[in-house]
């Protein structure tokens, strides 16, 4: 065996790992969802997550991936339509020496998380059919969009944005779609009260939500360390250092942040620390130093919290406070690679400039906050369109009486939690029997 | 100030008297309120208050005597407790009182019954004038605070000999007795009996002492208020809890320790200061803050009746809000005092 087939078999075993690291996400999205909802709705909002990776993994295979990466213009891919290869159709991934069919497999993962991200907006309230339309959609219209803006060849890429990961392609946009369909959704009933003084709606299962934090930021590993999509370098193992860094910087700050402002050392605000230093992480992992990493991931654990305290008192209800914790961290960790990217680190990864402490200048800063902006403003005016369409024609949410009794014997007929939520299992007082 | 209110109350006969007594206190007090003249108000404030319940409790007294109802017993005490027994209540407080009695022993089943009905009567009509029922049910339509002096004694015992928080609870509910109507010496002389019996044992004091470190004041590291995160009262602060009953425990506690007999929490203050028990910077910054807690409570329950111990931050004014962070940092500082003598007290 040459070494230039070994090396093909490595980066291919490396990429289908991360990929099935990355995949295996869904379940840390389904706990952690699962873990900060309500009982009466904890079957659909972990069932849901099953429906969307498939919806997502259909429309991604037949359009999206061909969108993001295939060739076109500076806006989006118009070759390789159910993965039909042909020459230079995929020339956006052709640095990554693996299988087509394993680049689709990594790259759909990052569809489906950034679905499953949109979904935090939507949670304990939407019916089930806004999941088939609007997953579909977001995976054909939206997600693959800025993708191919910034990593398919597009103008965002062209300009040199930094976005190693996914911190704005993947995590800002499901945050902004989360954001739109929170709003036109409405609060939860008995969210706010009639002074619009918010009421806390405490998940069901603080368990679920530690361990689906821990499992997302294991898959992490793929996510971002992946990304580098081989393994002849090593190069992969410094970003899952900085990532990992980033993580733990955020869960400490988190809590900090948590136990000054409301005195509280509150444990899923840790959680959301975590995922809010990972998400601000992906981006900068290959362009900042330990030390870097360690600060992004603090700020956005930190301030993510505070953001997620404050849009509550603005009267915006975000169950799982998905646009804080992708969202605001999302923006966080694009922007920070304006400010740390090293020039070390940019000449190995070949990707736009050093950043504002390194001397570069404020023009990848700018690049950075032009992404950012651009990426926002698609996701937000074509959320809302699609979104706005849907609620006066299909509807978006379901009546009362379905939120009250709950969405897993609304929507799907039996609960999650049968023993506790069902009055056929509750025990009978002798008079009942 | 209040004077007209406190003549008015001199001849009310009927709750609805009292009522429009109590109404107008409110009004007088929007007249009256800064925080320069806070100490002569809280006396008058306190005094019309006393009158108020004086004027009830005599009233009840009237009636169960019409009514014929059980053994008047031959000395018998209403005292109260919490703010009002401390002499620092806002306008509208919560009832806090209870009855104390002695008798024969052959007459206490009759005693009970005639104290029972007047403490109905009683309650029910300070709840029509403007005083909520104690949600903590310490009034003394409740037998644990109703009670002939040996039952007193009896249950007594029971806290000082069990130590669980809720029997804390009790005793620091019970440090505030002050008499009010009947046998004063009957109240004067369960709380001496109290203090000295707590003093007298030393695991239970510092235990009583780690009492005072709960609920934690919420100012964070950085100075920055922890108002409510959820509910009817996001971002208020609950004025009693942000480091006002902290303060007046910690005053309880500490006059415990050093044996000074004093009710109210002025009274500790000064005596602990003289005694050296408190040292004076310290002594002086809790007198600032009580009068800060004080002034901010009266003024605010002039203004709802409602949630009245709740205070939305941003309703107050950058002054008061400078003013009750360094309260706030008083009451952290005395907590970590008594904490250090209750570590002493291990060792």
């Amino acid at each position: 065996m040459g070494e230039k087939t070994l090396m093909f078999g490595l980066d291919a075993l490396w990429v289908m790992l991360a990929a099935v690291l990355v995949i295996g996400m869904q379940a840390g999205f389904a706990l952690l969802e699962a873990g900060s909802t309500r009982m009466k709705n904890s079957g659909h909002v972990a069932g849901k997550q099953i429906l969307s990776f498939a919806l997502a993994s259909l429309a991604f295979w037949a359009f999206g991936f061909a969108i993001t990466f295939g060739a076109g213009n500076g806006f989006i891919g118009t070759e390789g339509w159910f993965l039909q290869e042909g020459e230079g159709t995929f020339d956006s991934l052709s640095w990554a020496n693996v299988p087509l069919a394993l680049k689709f497999l990594f790259q759909l993962g990052f569809a489906g998380v950034s679905l499953a991200i949109a979904w935090g907006g939507f949670a304990e309230r939407a019916k089930l059919s806004v999941y088939f339309v609007f997953g579909t959609i977001f995976t054909i219209v939206i997600y693959p969009v800025i993708g191919h803006w910034v990593w398919g060849g597009g103008w965002l890429g062209q300009m040199g944005m930094q976005d190693f990961a996914g911190s704005t392609v993947v995590h800002l946009q499901g945050a902004i779609a989360a954001l739109v369909a929170t709003v036109l959704l409405g609060p939860r009933i008995g969210k706010f009260n009639k002074d619009k003084t918010p009421n806390v709606i405490p998940g069901h299962n603080q368990v679920y939500t530690v361990i689906g934090g821990l499992i997302l930021w294991i898959g992490w590993f793929g996510f971002n360390a992946g990304s580098t999509m081989a393994v002849g370098d090593g190069f992969f193992g410094y970003v899952a250092l900085t990532t990992n860094l980033a993580a733990a910087a955020g869960a400490i700050a988190a809590i900090l942040t948590a136990k000054v402002l409301v005195g509280k050392a509150d444990i899923p605000a840790m959680v959301n620390g975590v995922l809010a230093a990972l998400v601000a992480i992906t981006a900068a992992c290959a362009f900042v130093e330990p030390w870097a990493a360690v600060i992004i991931g603090a700020v956005a654990g930190s301030f993510t919290f505070w953001t997620s305290v404050y849009f509550e008192r603005k009267g915006i209800d975000d169950p799982i406070y998905a646009f804080s914790v992708h969202g605001i961290a999302g923006i966080i960790g694009t922007i920070s690679t304006g400010f740390f990217a090293s020039p070390r680190l940019v000449e190995i990864t070949g990707v736009g400039k050093a950043g504002l402490v390194y001397g570069g200048g404020f023009d990848q800063l700018i690049v950075q906050t032009v992404g950012v902006v651009g990426a926002a403003i698609y996701v937000a005016v074509v959320s809302f369109a699609i979104l706005y369409v849907m609620k006066k024609t299909i509807g978006l949410r379901v009546t009362a009486e379905q939120e009250i009794s709950g969405l897993d014997i609304s929507e799907h007929g039996a609960y999650g939690y049968p023993e506790q939520l069902d009055p056929a299992y509750q025990p009978k007082t002798a008079a009942q029997r | 100030m209040l004077a007209a209110v406190t003549d008015r109350l001199k001849t009310a006969e009927s709750v609805t008297d009292l009522r429009f007594c109590h109404d107008e206190l409110v009004r007088e007090l929007r007249r009256w309120l800064a925080l320069e003249h806070i100490e002569q108000l809280a006396e008058e404030v306190v005094g019309v208050h006393e009158a108020m319940f004086r004027r009830v409790f005599f009233l009840a007294e009237q009636e169960t005597v019409k009514g014929a109802v059980g053994i008047r017993p031959s000395a018998w005490c209403w005292y109260v407790m919490g703010s009002i027994g401390r002499r620092e209540p806002t306008v509208w407080t919560d009832q806090d009182h209870g009855i104390l009695f002695t008798c024969v022993r052959e007459e206490e089943k009759g005693c009970y019954e005639f104290i029972r009905h007047m403490a109905a009567i009683g309650t029910k009509m300070l709840y029509e004038i403007g005083y909520p029922y104690c949600s903590g049910y310490v009034m003394a339509t409740n037998k644990r605070w109703a009670q002939s002096m040996s039952d007193w004694e009896r249950q007594l015992s029971s806290y000082l000999d069990g130590g669980w928080p809720n029997d804390l609870r009790f005793l620091y509910i019970a440090m505030d007795m002050r008499p009010l109507y009947g046998d004063v010496e009957l109240a004067d002389a369960g709380r001496r009996a109290l203090f000295a019996e707590v003093a007298d044992r030393p695991l239970l004091l510092a235990r009583m002492g780690e009492h005072v470190q709960f609920p934690r004041v919420p100012l964070g590291w950085f100075g920055n208020v922890q108002t409510e995160r959820w509910g009817p009262h996001s971002g208020a602060i609950h004025m009693k809890q942000s480091g006002y009953v902290q303060i007046a425990n910690a005053l309880k506690w500490l006059a415990c320790l050093t044996r000074v007999p004093a009710v109210t929490t002025l009274e500790r203050q000064r005596m602990l200061a003289e005694s050296g028990a408190l040292p004076s910077a310290l002594s002086i910054d809790v007198q600032e803050a009580l009068a800060v807690y004080y002034y901010i409570r009266l003024k605010y329950s002039t203004e709802v009746e409602d949630g009245r111990e709740y205070v939305l931050w941003q309703t107050l004014n950058r002054a008061e809000q400078k003013q009750l962070k360094q309260a706030m940092r008083t009451a952290k500082r005395l907590q970590r005092f008594v904490a250090r003598r209750v570590v002493g007290m291990y060792e």
